[in-house]
């Protein structure tokens, strides 16, 4: 940016240019003035301006000058004579400021002045504090020898008026902030650090005599300074712990105890003292623990106490609590302890933070942090009850038992409000609310860990007791309590009987009957409580009907949809033996439910994948194919709709009278919309009859052979997908879909309805397709695969034969490898498969053939496409390490390497030499190391590749190709 | 207790003080109840205004790195499901002071801005570059079918 402003040559023009820089201009035109004076400070008159400046009147000037001053003591390097009539000046200056009425703001500029004279001059300066202060007092600059041991430290400083104290504190502060930001172990400020730590005794005098006043005439605003320059040592001496430092500013902590006291100090010392206990905790000794204790005990804090608890979240009142929740915090062991009676008191003070009225988060601002310290708390007890194997802690005794407390107070608190309520409350609130409800549900997956079953039982109690006064906030919050814990209930099945207490309830009666009774949000939490007990429902055939009618019940509802959905699939999935008597039941279900036209389209998949499951376990054949021909004339009713409403005019409305769409729209975008649901519900048929990972599958004679009824389902489902695919396979969705339903059979070992025969697999994967062909192409790579592993290991020649060139042919097709990045890529990886499996099938392919992939497989390393680029080093990597027992394909893939090696080695040297981008090197360095180890002549295409003129350059050739040839 | 483990535990304890909005992370517990605290589950939001916005989806971190299961549609997470982030990454932005919050912002950044410099799927990188309203209706169903409470 051109910088419109010229350099001033005269002080009135820089006192307007100052003057301007903090008026309220436009950014640009600020940076501009700044730039500027920026110019002027830095030149060889800035020391003059800096003197001229803060002579001058206006806090705006003389701020300026003093900032000029540490700019030119940050950037000059100066004569010990030079630096001390600086630090002459800068004292004189202050003095003045101290009397001529400046602001704040210059006082405090020049005590940072004075302290970045401190860190680049300190052997001029050791006794900075003493000097200072003596200064002061005498309103001239001392004679730095004046200021040793001999000065009367103490009574100097009681004779500083209030100006002059705030001013020593200032300066005293800003030496420990400013010095602890520079690098105590650098060598260079060594003795820096050293200096500063004999001056911390200087500095504690002053803080003392604002802080224990000895007359008992205590100064509120030297007391806050006091403290305030007491933070800054404290966190010097956080990052420099030195013994002696320590100790001077523990003498200072009963005292600062005593300021809380004291209304206008109370804000100040409290975060002081929380961030200490937070994040300092070995500074305070016992006798500190114990005025702690002392001072929670007072009445003073019994008052505080009262009021966080009866409601008043004002800053005030939360800083106390959070004070609390920090001693607590540090003293955690102690908090652990069952006989020490006055941690446990402390503690129990602690269980009541969760007793302040309202809503977490959006009422009660203290629940959230008080929750945190009970989850850490509870942690911490785990632990040592497994590291100490005391694990027969009593529940009727602390600290247990002040635990148990905290266990109906935190359930209490994450009852949901009433609607209005509810939705009055900002975003900000409602999320915070919920991650409260987590904290709660976290918390108490910790406390079973100690408590085990109980814990199980007092949440079915409360559900119960809810149930029975029809308290549905009370219900919905236990059922979320009970349903956190499901995650802890791993083995066995100890809790059952508790659970049957609340599965064999009128629960299941209630929640059918709809949201008359039960409002929406119980009804969700019902829902997701049956979810997530779902084993239970398999240790206990004998409710898992009434909860599945429920949950069917429940599917229509559109706020209900997906968790029932949700639950309807877990529950189908995890008792599918136990089911399969009432498939004709379910069939019947969701047949009913299609009907339904609000129908949500994922909770229709997941139950019909549901259902699916449950057929996946029939034991009889015959059952199976009956049970799968009615879920497909299901479909096929979609189908056929599907086909009618495309074979009518391309601009033909959808009549009004028809009950599927709400409004008119074209038919042929029904006709799309009809296809895609029939695809996806296929999808969720085939996922849903994937045999299970984990099921006991004892039984060898895998079988082999394919009854005539499921060929005649095999033709059906492909005839559906041929269909389907014609007419639509220009969308994508379509596309993706009829791809998910040929993968859902690749892995499976059984023959099965979407377990197809490859030739008809095969012919479907290269008719042809109007988009995506690339997925397309990735399906048949997965295909591939799959037949090296099952039984149909006999087809994999026969389907690489026909699937290869379809392949080829669509890499050939392409104007340039990087036109489609996803086809090529999908293309070599699939190469590169065969490659590794097959080397004998790939190398049989016509030289033709072969001289395009690897050409093409070169141009795709050298392209800049990442992902095709990798697969293709990938690809090459496969290529250096092939092996074939066949000595035929072994020569092939010999000529081929000598052939294509010295390219290859110059292609890989110029990517790692250059042209490759950063991301990519970790893939190309493959197949040069492969490179390397294997083959004899790499030695020698590397060397050449390296003195190739299109190197891309000699530092680069210095970095890398020095070294490799070293290697080589 | 490691060095790691010590980190680790601070980390848990600065998440329980300071975490963002909407945000969930907590180390894995064994059958014992005893926490893993290298092994983290964490819940990453979409951001607001966004077409992420009210999706929840589930991140397993083996700290530092981070693994969404199920897999996620976008250009910067793996087939299987690795997520490719460059702050986790050695030469880019990695330090080894990295917090869990830094990672879990980032990775609800990487959602919405993904990097194109860095694909890790093919699928959804190259529809984000050529097909962008394609795009934007799969990752709308990634979020219906990952629903934020």
């Amino acid at each position: 940016m051109e910088n419109n402003i010229h350099i001033p040559n005269t002080l009135p023009e820089v006192e307007h240019l100052i003057n301007e820089l903090y008026k309220p201009n436009p950014p640009e035109k600020i940076s501009q003035i700044q730039e500027a004076l920026q110019r002027l400070q830095k030149s060889p008159q800035g020391w003059q301006l800096a003197q001229s400046l803060l002579a001058r009147p206006g806090d705006n000037i003389k701020f300026f000058g003093a900032l000029t001053v540490i700019v030119k003591l940050n950037t000059e390097r100066l004569s010990d004579d030079d630096a001390l009539s600086v630090l002459q000046n800068l004292i004189t200056w202050l003095i003045q400021s101290l009397s001529d009425g400046s602001g704040p703001i210059v006082i405090r500029k020049l005590c940072s002045a004075l302290v970045a004279y401190y860190i680049h001059y300190s052997h001029t300066w050791s006794k900075c504090i003493r000097h200072l202060v003596h200064s002061l007092d005498r309103n001239a600059v001392a004679p730095i020898e004046d200021a040793g041991a001999s000065l009367p430290l103490e009574q100097v400083i009681r004779e500083l008026g209030t100006q002059k104290f705030l001013a020593a504190s200032w300066f005293a502060a800003a030496l420990a902030e400013d010095t602890e930001k520079v690098d105590t172990k650098s060598p260079k400020y060594i003795s820096l650090h050293e200096r500063v730590l004999d001056n911390a005794n200087d500095a504690a005098a002053l803080m003392a005599s604002a802080l224990v006043p000895i007359n008992g005439v205590s100064n509120i605003s030297s007391q806050r300074e006091a403290i305030n320059c007491l933070q800054a040592w404290f966190l010097y001496a956080q990052r420099t712990p030195k013994q002696p430092l320590i100790q001077m500013l523990q003498a200072l902590v009963q005292p600062m105890i005593n300021c809380l006291l004291e209304e206008e100090l109370y804000e100040t010392t409290v975060e002081l003292l929380t961030d200490t206990l937070n994040n300092w905790q070995q500074f305070f000794t016992r006798s500190h623990i114990d005025s702690f204790y002392g001072l929670f005990e007072s009445e003073w804090a019994r008052l505080r106490y009262q009021s966080l608890i009866g409601g008043d979240f004002d800053f005030d009142a939360i800083q106390f609590g959070l004070f609390m929740l920090a001693f607590g915090d540090a003293q955690m062991v102690e908090m652990m302890d069952t006989t020490d009676t006055r941690a446990q008191a402390f503690l129990t003070g602690l269980a009541g933070l969760l007793t302040a009225p309202g809503h977490p988060a959006a009422d009660d601002k203290i629940f959230v942090p008080a929750l945190e310290f009970w989850s850490a708390f509870v942690e911490n007890l785990v632990d040592t009850l497994y590291s100490e194997s005391t694990s027969n802690l009593p529940w009727d005794k602390p600290p247990l038992s002040q635990v148990m407390q905290v266990v109906p107070y935190s359930w209490q608190k994450i009852k949901f409000p009433s609607l209005d309520v509810y939705n009055s409350w900002d975003s900000t609130e409602k999320t915070g609310f919920s991650d409260a409800r987590k904290d709660v549900a976290d918390f108490l997956q910790s406390v079973y860990t100690i408590s085990g079953l109980p814990l199980i039982s007092l949440f079915v109690d409360l559900v119960l007791r809810a149930l029975t006064n029809s308290a549905w906030a009370d219900l919905e919050a236990a059922c979320f309590c009970l349903g956190a814990l499901s995650d802890c209930v791993s083995e066995g099945n100890s809790y059952d009987d508790a659970l049957t207490k609340v599965f064999g309830s009128s629960l299941f009666d209630l929640l059918r009957q709809g949201q008359s009774i039960i409002p929406v949000r119980a009804r969700q939490t019902c829902l997701y409580l049956i979810e997530r007990y779902s084993e239970y429902f398999v240790r206990h055939a004998e409710y898992l009907p009434a909860a599945l009618n429920l949950l069917f019940s429940a599917v229509g509802d559109r706020h209900l949809a997906l968790p029932s959905s949700k639950s309807i699939f877990t529950l189908c999935s995890s008792c599918r033996k136990l089911l399969a008597s009432e498939i004709d039941a379910f069939l019947e279900q969701y047949s009913a439910l299609r009907n339904n036209q609000e129908l949500d389209s994922l909770a229709e998949e997941r139950v019909i994948s549901a259902i699916a499951a449950i057929l996946q376990s029939l034991p009889n054949e015959e059952q199976k194919s009956n049970a799968i021909k009615r879920l497909l004339t299901m479909v096929g009713i979609d189908v056929t709709a599907c086909l009618q409403f495309k074979s009518a005019q391309a601009n033909a409305l959808v009549d009004q009278n028809d009950p599927r769409p709400a409004s008119p729209i074209l038919a042929h975008e029904v006709a799309l919309q009809l296809a895609i649901r029939s695809l996806r519900c296929l999808c969720s048929i085939a996922k849903g009859l994937q045999a299970p990972v984990d099921l006991d599958n004892d039984d060898d004679s895998a079988q082999t052979s394919v009854s005539q009824d499921l060929e005649r389902i095999h033709t059906d489902i492909i005839g559906i997908l041929v269909q389907l695919k014609d007419l639509f396979s220009n969308n994508a969705e379509v596309v993706d879909a009829i791809c998910t339903i040929l993968r859902a059979g690749f892995s499976e070992t059984d023959p099965g309805p979407f377990v197809f025969p490859p030739h008809v697999v095969t012919e479907l994967l290269v008719s042809n397709w109007q988009s995506r062909i690339a997925t397309v192409v990735n399906t048949a790579s997965a295909f591939a695969s799959s037949l090296n592993a099952g039984r149909f290991r006999q087809h994999v020649i026969p389907t690489l034969g026909t699937l290869l060139p379809w392949v080829f042919s669509l890499l050939h097709q392409l104007p340039d490898p990087e036109a489609d990045p996803e086809l090529s890529q999908y293309g070599i990886e699939f190469a590169q498969r065969v490659l590794l499996r097959r080397p004998e099938v790939l190398m049989s392919q016509t030289s033709n053939v072969l001289e395009f992939l690897f050409g093409f497989a070169m141009k795709l390393i050298n392209g800049n496409e990442p992902l095709p680029k990798a697969a293709a080093a990938e690809f090459w990597t496969t290529f250096i390490i092939a092996k074939s027992d066949d000595p035929s394909v072994q020569t092939t893939l010999n000529d081929a390497m000598s052939h294509f090696g010295p390219q290859l080695s110059q292609s890989l040297i110029q990517n790692i030499g250059g042209r490759a981008s950063r991301s990519d090197l970790d893939k190309l360095s493959d197949p040069l190391k492969k490179l390397v180890v294997q083959h004899s002549h790499a030695s020698k295409w590397l060397e050449a590749a390296l003195n190739d003129p299109n190197f891309p350059s000699d530092k680069n050739y210095e970095f890398c190709g020095t070294g490799l040839l070293a290697i080589l | 207790m490691s060095l790691c483990t010590l980190r680790l535990g601070e980390e848990r304890k600065h998440w329980r003080k300071d975490h963002p909005f909407g945000f969930w992370a907590r180390p894995v517990k064994n059958a014992q109840g005893i926490l893993d605290l290298k092994t983290w589950e964490c819940g990453i939001p979409g951001k607001e205004k966004t077409i992420w916005e009210g999706g929840l989806f589930k991140m397993t971190m083996i700290f530092p790195d981070g693994k969404f299961t199920p897999p996620l549609f976008h250009p910067n997470v793996y087939p299987s499901g690795t997520v490719c982030l460059s702050i986790l990454n050695e030469d880019e932005g990695w330090r080894p002071a990295i917090t869990i919050k830094q990672i879990a912002l980032g990775v609800q950044d990487l959602l919405d801005n993904p990097n194109p410099e860095s694909p890790a799927q093919a699928e959804a990188y190259n529809l984000f570059k050529k097909d962008r309203t394609e795009y934007e209706k799969r990752v709308r169903r990634e979020v219906r079918q990952n629903p934020a409470p």
